[in-house]
């Protein structure tokens, strides 16, 4: 056989496999096709599922929320028509499973509690409150799971909670008055500890106000930065300067010729979290902390939102030196505020 | 050196530890060390440290500056124009029973314990003071 017949033959058997391998190819795609068309049937309603989830270790019942954010006003209607009613047989679709040191897991199923805003706002939201009795340890794992039946989506992440922090100040000690002076700073320290990095504190400064005869007590409060630390388990200290404090009075009461004020004494309030609320509150969008807009953090797989943990501490009647009254007498910042110096009657 | 000496005159006095002294100001530095009482160590408490002028302000209780104290703080500095002056520090027990008193703080739950001493104060100087409860 002549060499080039021998090419001729060769040509043609692999142009014969192309011409096979494009069909098969043609066929199989052409299959594909059709399945796709086949699950097509059912359009699901397109929503951002939301999810917000604090754990706090010191009270009994948790709290999940769940909203469907909808950039599409015709689209929310249309899954309120669908969806709405349904949505409150929660049964298995939202529940946390925690894993204790041991490894044994335990189910907790929460239940629809209320509808928090059905109203269409700039969103078109869908927001409900699900609640469940669970006292979460900071020594157990947890892990969230939101079912959205919708788009047959799972949401679900996975934290640990966060462990008691030791607040050193504010501390209640007898003889010892809080001192608010511009020349000094008040001072707050405490322990971090493990997984907690957001801290904040809120100072309530209580007061009397006489108008008239009539005296009545009144609160104002001063919430101060968040701290966003990590690493946990180290001493941790903000300065509250005295002119921050006359400021927060001055900004916050009416000057009134008719009005005497007396300063009594402050309550103060501390707030820690996890270290995914850390990042959350760090995440730009939302620099305030928690609000109904979505957030462009989430630890949450499927979701957006927050998973984490949250926990308060409390210490009630700081009293105050009678330098403090004084200052917020005489000071050039409060001094029209009315409030009595140490030696003045009320 | 003409040069050099120029700039360092013209320089603002600087005070200890990052703090910028007014010319005729010192600082007074008290080490606020809490007493050794092995057995209720973490009951003993600072409660105060305050500054008068003169002895008869200290025994009518008449301060002009109080300190915003802490137990995690020992060292505590306050700026003061120069001269002569009194503090006071306090301390007290917070546990409750007869736990102070068997400890061997001598009073009960929230009574106080003092110390006092007489500095001067020297402007641009640190005056360093440790006060000793009886």
């Amino acid at each position: 056989m002549p060499i080039f017949y021998q090419l001729d033959v060769l040509k043609m058997n692999r142009s014969v496999k192309y011409y096979f391998l494009l069909v098969a190819c043609g066929l199989t795609g052409c299959l594909f096709q059709s399945c796709e068309q086949n699950i097509e049937l059912f359009a699901p309603p397109e929503f951002t599922p939301v999810v917000y989830c604090l754990l706090n270790p010191q009270d009994s019942v948790q709290t999940v929320r769940v909203s469907r954010v909808f950039q599409d006003r015709s689209m929310f209607l249309e899954w309120e028509e669908t969806f709405d009613n349904y949505l409150k047989d929660t049964t298995k679709r939202i529940y946390i499973e925690s894993i204790n040191e041991e490894g044994s897991r335990t189910v907790t199923n929460f239940s629809y509690s209320e509808k928090l805003r059905s109203d269409n706002d700039s969103l078109f939201a869908s927001t409900d409150l699900y609640t469940s009795r669970l006292k979460p340890t900071h020594l157990n794992d947890y892990s969230l799971y939101v079912y959205f039946p919708e788009t047959k989506t799972m949401a679900s992440a996975k934290i640990k909670p966060i462990a008691p922090v030791h607040l050193i100040d504010p501390a209640i000690v007898p003889g010892r008055k809080m001192v608010i002076d511009p020349t000094q700073a008040y001072v707050l320290r405490w322990f971090g500890s493990p997984g907690t990095a957001y801290y904040q504190g809120t100072f309530h400064i209580n007061y009397l106000e006489k108008k008239s005869g009539e005296i009545r007590s009144k609160r104002l409060s001063m919430t101060l930065n968040p701290v966003l630390e990590y690493p946990d388990e180290a001493v941790f200290s903000q300065n509250v300067t005295g002119t921050a404090l006359l400021k927060t009075l001055k900004n916050n009461i009416p000057e009134l010729d008719s009005v005497n004020r007396k300063i009594v004494n402050l309550d103060f309030t501390f707030v820690y979290g996890g270290v995914e609320l850390a990042l959350f509150s760090n995440s730009g969008i939302n620099p305030l902390g928690l609000s109904d807009r979505v957030s462009d953090y989430t630890n949450l797989d499927n979701a957006r939102g927050v998973f984490s943990s949250i926990s308060r501490l409390h210490v009630y009647g700081i009293p105050l030196s009678e330098q403090s009254a004084d200052t917020i007498a005489i000071n050039p910042i409060t001094k029209n505020l009315n409030f009595v110096s140490n030696d003045e009657e009320f | 050196m003409i040069i050099m000496f120029a700039c360092v005159k013209d320089e603002p006095f600087k005070g200890f530890d990052g703090i910028q002294l007014p010319e005729d100001h010192g600082i007074l530095e008290v080490d606020f060390e809490l007493p050794n009482y092995k057995l209720i160590q973490d009951g003993i408490r600072r409660a105060d440290l305050a500054v008068c002028n003169t002895m008869y302000e200290m025994n009518k209780g008449v301060f002009f500056y109080h300190s915003n104290v802490s137990d995690a703080k020992q060292v505590y500095q306050i700026v003061l124009p120069e001269g002569k002056y009194f503090y006071q520090a306090v301390i007290t027990c917070s546990l409750g029973g007869d736990s102070c008193i068997m400890g061997g703080f001598p009073y009960g739950q929230g009574r106080m314990k003092y110390a006092f001493d007489e500095v001067l104060i020297k402007a641009g100087e640190k005056t360093r003071s440790l006060p000793v409860f009886q």
